[in-house]
């Protein structure tokens, strides 16, 4: 027999404590009371005298002991007497139930028809069965996060529904977290701390360095036996070739997570159609990475498959990228010179320029991005303009000065023409010279004024006017001069310049290679747009993701975009201490169940006081009184006073 | 604090078909509505007797003298107006234990005096604790209800109680005789009734309303009790159990009797009326069982 609420002298303690407020109230209420009466003629003749000078005195032993025993009882009912020795109380117990991406696995019992995670399902619940009823547990999913899926519960079907209902993640098991949450749950929200039970926990982000060097005594295994054979890809990444507008680099890595060595077939698909594969050999703990060039310009799916004999985890063995188009940049040049031009604007690989005159560009106005050569096309522009050395008269910027020869002396920083551009020694020849108006921006400039303009107007195409042509004098041997020409383009079409590498990956942490180590403007956002946390550190961008999607880091033309689809398979596998408890014990369900007493004792504690109130008290006015007035009370209560 | 009326408006359309009661004959002039055994201007006959010199020639029966040359004279009943006079207790005992007795007596008072100014009786209200207060006079019919309510709501307990002192006082005051309504606890020191007794010796006619709390007849406290009495402020130490209440219930019922014994040892009657009870019950109960309204 013993408490389960409180401990023996806790219990004396909070018993003397009532007791003497019972014994102060019991004084307080047959002490002598003060009376106003009409006449004390008949009371006279009622009279009795006082039967003892002390006025603080016990006159009622029954009724105090009565109270005093029914004080006692329903502080047991609180205490929660129990029958039974102390080890059958009930005790609190926290099963974590692997749910990382590993225990998708076919496991080697039964012929691999069951995954890691059925078999420890059915060694949880085989558990659960063999607890005392009492018993409460809490049901907690640990994969990279401990989620805990029920509270401290002693209904056991909500508890085996919570384990029945358990889903492999994509993430990998961090059990020093798991271990961590489950102690601190069991020392701050535990009546009396029971087992930590792990029913999975095979691999683990966990390495055996950081884990714990202290066990927890109370800790339990229910892992089914055996590590499957599993190869797997690691990685696959999509990289444009800077040099061929057309050509993706693929690179995919392969790893070999078993025992054994396996011979990987790899191979790519693109649209459903063959892209390539590789045949790798791969001994035990072997990771390979393999590149594959393909060419395309259109955007598509590209799946990345590996085949293994004995392979038990399914999870990793496809990976799928959507490829995006190669963006290419359509320029027509109206010139009546096109071979002074062509070297220039044949250097872009994705640049895509076509050669008109000028008779031509007036008979049929080219679409999108358009070079004119000094001349200005009468119907107005169709789309983003460069005007070299347009005639002062026609300009549509006006002309405030012409035939100027003078050096560039200031470029417009702030301006994205002029990006990277610090020459100084812009020698112009003939140059025209610009007034700027609303929605005009000057960007290069000598002492008589700006001699390059930009013109931005919502609504309107983009127009760029330069005062000199660039290719005409000897500005066409200045290195600056193409990198003029290319921050016209990328500010006429950003898109075409956007270099984007897609990389599939797994959920957890992301890391990033970002090697411009500028972060103005870098951003990291999921599928539904919404902005991760990141931090970038040597040269490196660092982001977690606890979910399957996509996530892309952006910044200006530079994009990498991750579909988190892989399943995170940590390479290392726990080895846990050889005086771990494992399995189900059979002393478990064979304890013998206490019983509980608090509520007769509650009962009889609340009958003792009802019993003393009824005999005992005070004749009280009202229809309290009245009741006292049943013969059988009122002979009752005669009998006891 | 605002007080509400003593009555109100429903109770005393039903009080409206009483009339206060009295058996006794008293002389008086003619307007009452009870029968009186005098001789007087009435128009019922009572009897006959001898003339005498100086009686009026218009009541001698002419046909007695004719037939048998004798000269009687006709007598007849009359129904005499006799002033009802109700002596109300407002001594400290009527707020003890609290002033919910007090408060049913005044309630009461008021009742009965609506009743007589219903049925054009004169209505002398007599405030008492150790000696007389001034007395409240009202007549004239219902509508000069309001003073009287006035007058009774005004009353507040006090003082001591002293019946003999009050009886010799009422009959060196007031020498006609009448019906005399007490509506008092009757709780005082002294046990007895010799008060009442010179009250009825003297001709008037007892109507005794005993008002009590329920705590005077059965005290409800137990264990060890102080009483104070509310009059004279002495106290007494006590253990009070069922069998002491037992004994004081004994005691205070014989009073009662006691009181009710010498009521009607003088041709009066006697009521008696818990606080708890509602002022209509109380009427229409005891009040007209013992005929005092009827």
């Amino acid at each position: 027999m013993h408490l389960l609420n409180l401990s023996l002298a806790e219990f004396a303690a909070v018993f003397s404590a009532a007791s003497a407020v019972v014994v102060a109230l019991y004084l307080l209420d047959r002490s002598r009371r003060t009376v106003l009466v009409a006449t004390l003629r008949f009371w006279n003749e009622a009279r009795r005298p006082v039967e003892s000078a002390q006025r603080r005195r016990i006159r009622q032993w029954p009724s105090l002991l009565l109270q005093l025993l029914s004080i006692a009882l329903l502080l047991l009912a609180i205490s929660q007497l129990r029958w039974g020795s102390r080890e059958t109380g009930a005790r609190d117990h926290v099963l974590l139930l692997d749910t990382s991406a590993w225990a998708a696995a076919r496991g080697i019992a039964d012929g691999g028809t069951q995954s890691l995670l059925d078999q420890a399902k059915g060694m949880a619940l085989a558990y659960v069965r063999a607890l005392p009823p009492v018993d409460r547990v809490m049901v907690v999913y640990a994969d990279g996060l401990a989620t805990p899926v029920t509270a401290f519960e002693s209904d056991r079907r909500k508890v085996e529904e919570a384990i029945r209902r358990g889903r492999a993640g994509a993430s990998a098991l961090n059990l020093a977290q798991a271990m961590e949450f489950a102690r601190r749950t069991l020392s701050r929200h535990a009546r009396s701390a029971g087992e930590i039970v792990l029913a999975g926990g095979w691999r683990t982000l966990t390495s055996e360095a950081s884990m714990p060097v202290e066990w927890p005594a109370n800790l339990r295994l229910l892992t089914p036996r055996g590590n499957p054979e599993n190869v797997g890809i690691r990685k696959l990444g999509l990289r444009p070739s800077p040099e061929d507008p057309g050509l993706w680099k693929v690179l995919v890595s392969v790893r070999n997570y078993g025992a054994r060595p396996h011979s990987a077939e790899l191979t790519l698909l693109f649209g459903g159609s063959p892209a390539g594969g590789r045949i790798l050999e791969l001994a035990p703990g072997q990771e390979a990475e393999t590149a594959v060039n393909y060419r395309t310009r259109a955007a598509g799916m590209l799946e990345a498959r590996v085949r293994t004999r004995g392979d038990r985890f399914s999870g990793d063995d496809r990976a799928v990228l959507e490829m995006p188009a190669q963006p290419e940049l359509k320029l027509t040049v109206c010139s009546d010179e096109p071979e002074l031009l062509r070297p220039l604007f044949g250097s872009l690989p994705m640049l895509m320029a076509t050669m008109r005159t000028r008779a031509q560009c007036v008979a049929q106005p080219p679409e999108g991005v358009a070079v004119y050569d000094r001349f200005v096309p009468r119907g107005g522009f169709r789309g983003p303009s460069l005007l070299l050395e347009p005639p002062a008269d026609q300009s549509p910027i006006a002309v405030v000065k012409s035939g100027v020869t003078e050096r560039i002396d200031r470029w417009e920083q702030r301006h994205p023409l002029s990006t990277g551009l610090r020459a100084q020694d812009f020698r112009l020849s003939q140059a025209l010279v610009f007034r700027t108006g609303a929605g005009d921006t000057g960007v290069a400039f000598t002492a008589s004024g700006a001699v390059l303009v930009a013109r931005e107007v919502a609504g309107q195409p983009k127009l760029v006017v330069a005062g000199f042509h660039p290719l005409r004098s000897h500005l066409k041997f200045e290195l600056a001069t193409p990198l003029l020409f290319a921050n016209i383009l990328r500010w006429f079409s950003p898109e075409a310049f956007r270099r984007t590498e897609v990389f599939a990956g797994s959920v957890g942490a992301v890391t990033a290679p970002w090697q411009t180590g500028e972060t103005n403007g870098l951003r990291v956002i999921n599928e539904s747009g919404d902005a991760l946390p990141f931090t970038v550190r040597d040269g490196q961008v660092r982001f977690y993701s606890a979910q399957t999607g996509t996530v892309r880091v952006v910044q200006n033309e530079r994009e990498q975009t991750y579909s988190l689809a892989l399943p995170d398979v940590p390479e290392a596998v726990w080895m846990p201490p050889e005086k771990v408890k494992r399995g189900v014990p059979p002393s478990v369900s064979g304890l013998a169940q206490a019983r509980d007493l608090w509520p007769w004792l509650a009962a009889l504690g609340a009958l003792g006081l009802f019993l003393d109130w009824l005999l005992f008290a005070p004749a009280g006015s009202g229809r309290v009184g009245s009741l006292r007035q049943m013969p059988l009370l009122n002979r009752l209560h005669r009998r006891a006073s | 604090m605002a007080q509400g009326p003593l009555i109100d408006r429903h109770f005393l359309e039903r009080l409206e078909r009483l009339a206060i009661h009295w058996q006794k004959s008293f002389g008086g002039i003619v307007g009452g509505h009870n029968v009186s055994r005098f001789a007087g201007p009435g128009q019922e006959f009572l009897d006959h007797r001898h003339f005498h010199h100086g009686d009026d020639l218009r009541a001698v029966n002419w046909r007695a003298y004719m037939r048998l040359e004798k000269m009687f004279l006709k007598m007849f009943q009359i129904e005499p107006r006799v002033p009802v006079r109700l002596l109300l207790d407002t001594s400290a005992s009527m707020a003890a234990p609290s002033e919910e007795k007090f408060a049913s007596a005044r309630r009461l008072a008021a009742a009965l005096a609506y009743i007589g100014l219903v049925r054009l009786d004169t209505i002398v209200v007599h405030p008492f604790s150790n000696t007389l207060g001034d007395a409240k006079v009202c007549s004239g019919g219902r509508h000069r209800f309001g003073p009287v309510s006035d007058f009774l709501s005004a009353l507040k307990p006090g003082g001591t109680t002293n019946f003999l002192a009050i009886s010799k006082q009422f009959v060196e005051r007031y020498s006609q005789r009448g019906l005399l309504i007490v509506i008092s606890d009757f709780l005082t020191d002294a046990e007895e009734t010799k008060p009442f007794d010179y009250l009825a010796e003297f001709g008037h006619e007892l109507l005794l309303v005993q008002v009590y709390a329920e705590e005077d007849r059965i005290p409800p406290w137990d264990g060890e009790l102080e009483l104070q009495e509310a009059e004279t402020g002495g106290r007494v130490e006590m253990n009070f159990d069922a069998d002491a209440r037992e004994r004081y219930t004994a005691a205070f019922d014989d009073w009662s009797e006691e009181l009710r014994r010498t009521a009607l040892r003088h041709g009066g009657r006697y009521a008696a009326v818990s606080s708890a009870m509602p002022v209509e019950e109380a009427v229409f109960g005891p009040l007209v069982r013992v005929q005092g309204v009827r």
